[in-house]
């Protein structure tokens, strides 16, 4: 269970694995944080309460990583990871994560989270989510 | 959704600079056309960009083909690079997928009254400035707006900026669309997107944005050059930005949108990122204020920037060396234009993504200065390599709805771009070449570096060679160097150049990550 990062010619993607669409979810985070800060892990000394609700498992990684996005750029807080609990498209929790550091932080810049070849695969022993992102 | 995969049998080279694709699955409404040579075939074929045209080519309402330029590469449902129009009088769509994340980023040309010659030694000290007064890079604005500042963006653009003093009388007449689309509602861009917008107003952002500081090295079309007041020898500052995150939301709330409204709709795409509506509906129109909103917010921006490095030209100089503004065009747009198709004439829904409109001379739209020589069209090279300044031409307005290539167009991914080189590579690369670069950082350095990119000369070649376009400046190939010598045939052209190595140009790159 983890995350790599996808290679495409226009930026990057995402492949995150979890034991159930929460921890994948959770990784999925984890790996839009090392892109951002170019640092694979960080601290996730700080928590923020989250609660969001979306059509299908798709439509909920592209608007939990948008709030990861929004909070980064509005913020300069950085998502590192979440403890959530997802039931029917309601994701309940929180984020973990740390202020952004200019001084130490030297990621790249992400426009938006994309719809292109999205995916959500749920079988009995993983969930690998696909997501690409927009740089 | 498995990406779409386009069998050999269905491609075909119709001549030196263009492909066909013939439509081979039931959904495709129209062919594919990619100008592409044979060696920019190749990088087509590997990354999925003719795919991604067959893709598009599914949309409703697509009239004529689904395009792509020769700088194209993989994108996000569109490829990068591609050209599509639907019918706007009938059953056509919008798709915010086709204009993308970054609405109208785009580029705009500032010519001085400079010679390069004559102030060479103090070009480092002008670039400097112009980093201290354009915030730069990830997390840096340019000063918090208020609610009616920013709906005044949002519905008035470049015109607005010139209003508040950020500009020249002349200077939104010399934007595509006057640098404003009428068709903009601030209360169509959410509250979210004008928080993230409210603070970047004047800021470059980071990835491949930059400003540069180039010099005309040559001028082969002497009418077009001497309507846009370029001269051999000039200083010029090419600025590329967008945006910023205000058209980042508003493009990810409207394909969240689209989602559910396909479904109301009845429709299927190939990608999901291809979402769209119809236009004539009321999820269609809704997106067309908002995309022309965030349109309006990137001319604001680019003239805010103008703004900034009059005054760091001013403070560099000790007087006012006249800057201005040559023209400023949109990449990333859908645009409602009447076309000829046929034998008769329809408005489109045109959108380029990635690609630059180019229109003839004599269209209507260009302001009166360019009228009888096309539109002004600017090609970023890579760092390191030329820029051009094209014009229209007819071709492109019976061939492409008026459009050409936008850049050089990326050749590998970022995370290749960042095993092959290191930061100090690129800077030593580029300073034996005479070029200095400012960069927000060196991991952005590294993705940017000009070996990440398709060569700009091959591309200009191949637009120029279809007939799209016509240069008026810019560099020529250096014996030994990269691609082919551009074709002398081209109707009386022009080039425009960015970097000379034997001059020793500073050169300027900004905005990375």
């Amino acid at each position: 269970m983890g995350y790599r990062v996808l290679e495409h010619t226009a930026d990057l993607g995402i492949e995150a694995r979890g034991r159930s669409l929460g921890e994948a979810l959770d990784q999925a985070i984890a790996g839009l944080g090392s892109v951002l800060t170019g640092e694979p892990r960080g601290t996730a000394a700080e928590r923020r309460g989250l609660s969001l609700t979306a059509d299908d498992p798709e439509s909920l990684v592209v608007a939990l990583l948008t709030e990861c996005l929004f909070l980064f750029e509005v913020e300069g807080w950085v998502a590192r990871g979440a403890s959530l609990t997802v039931i029917e498209g309601a994701a309940n929790g929180q984020l973990l994560g740390e202020p952004w550091d200019p001084d130490r932080h030297d990621g790249l810049a992400i426009k938006a989270i994309t719809w292109h070849q999205l995916a959500v695969v749920q079988q009995p022993e993983a969930v690998t989510i696909t997501v690409y992102l927009d740089a | 959704m498995k990406p779409v995969t386009v069998p050999a049998s269905a491609i075909q080279r119709l001549d030196r600079w263009r492909l066909r694709i013939e439509p081979f699955r039931p959904d495709m409404n129209g062919p594919g056309l990619v100008f592409a040579s044979d060696r920019l075939q190749t990088a087509l074929v590997k990354d999925g960009t003719l795919g991604q045209v067959a893709g598009v080519a599914t949309l409703p309402g697509l009239v004529g083909a689904s395009m792509a330029m020769p700088d194209a590469h993989q994108g996000y449902g569109f490829p990068i690079g591609g050209v599509a129009a639907t019918d706007a009088d009938g059953d056509g769509v919008i798709s915010p997928g086709g204009v993308g994340f970054d609405i109208n980023c785009g580029v705009r040309l500032l010519a001085t009254e400079l010679a390069v010659d004559d102030v060479r030694d103090r070009l480092r000290s002008l670039l400097e400035e112009i980093f201290r007064q354009v915030p730069v890079g990830v997390g840096r604005g340019g000063g918090k707006l208020n609610r009616r500042q920013l709906d005044g963006a949002l519905a008035g653009g470049a015109r607005w900026a010139v209003d508040q003093g950020w500009g020249e009388p002349d200077d939104a007449v010399h934007c595509e669309s006057g640098g404003a689309m009428p068709q903009a509602d601030p209360d169509a861009v959410s509250e979210r997107a004008k928080t993230r917008g409210s603070g970047q107003l004047g800021s470059l952002g980071a990835g491949n944005h930059f400003i540069e500081l180039q010099r005309v090295e040559r001028v082969e079309n002497a009418a077009a050059a001497e309507a846009m007041g370029l001269a051999e020898g000039q200083l010029v500052i090419l600025v590329h930005t967008g945006s910023r995150g205000l058209g980042h939301q508003v493009c990810t709330d409207q394909v969240a949108l689209m989602q559910k409204a396909m479904k109301r709709h009845g429709l299927r795409v190939p990608d999901r990122q291809l979402a769209c509506a119809p236009l004539h509906s009321p999820e269609g129109e809704h997106y067309l204020a908002a995309m022309a909103a965030a349109a309006n917010y990137a001319w604001a921006n680019r003239q805010r920037i103008t703004h900034f490095v009059r005054q760091a030209v001013r403070a560099s100089f000790g007087r006012d060396p006249g800057v201005r503004l040559v023209y400023d065009l949109a990449h990333n747009i859908a645009k409602i234009e009447r076309h000829r198709v046929g034998r008769g004439e329809r408005s489109l829904c045109v959108h380029r993504k990635g690609a630059t409109r180019a229109f003839a001379a004599g269209h209507p739209e260009l302001p009166p200065r360019y009228r009888a020589v096309g539109q002004p069209v600017f090609i970023p090279g890579s760092m390191g390599t030329s820029s051009w300044v094209l014009v229209g031409t007819e071709q492109a307005m019976t061939e492409s709805w008026g459009s050409v290539c936008h850049g050089a167009g990326r050749a590998m991914s970022r995370t290749a771009a960042r095993k092959r080189t290191r930061a100090d590579a690129v800077i030593k690369e580029l300073s034996e070449q005479g070029i200095h670069v400012q960069a927000g950082s060196k991991r952005g350095l590294c993705e940017e570096a000009p070996m990440a990119y398709k060569d700009v000369d091959m591309v200009v070649q191949t637009v120029t060679g279809a007939g799209l376009a016509r240069r008026v400046a810019g560099r020529v190939a250096r014996g030994g160097g990269k691609g082919e010598a551009p074709p002398r045939d081209a109707v009386g052209c022009a080039i425009l150049e960015a970097w000379d190595a034997s001059t020793g140009l500073y050169g300027f790159s900004l905005g990375s990550a």
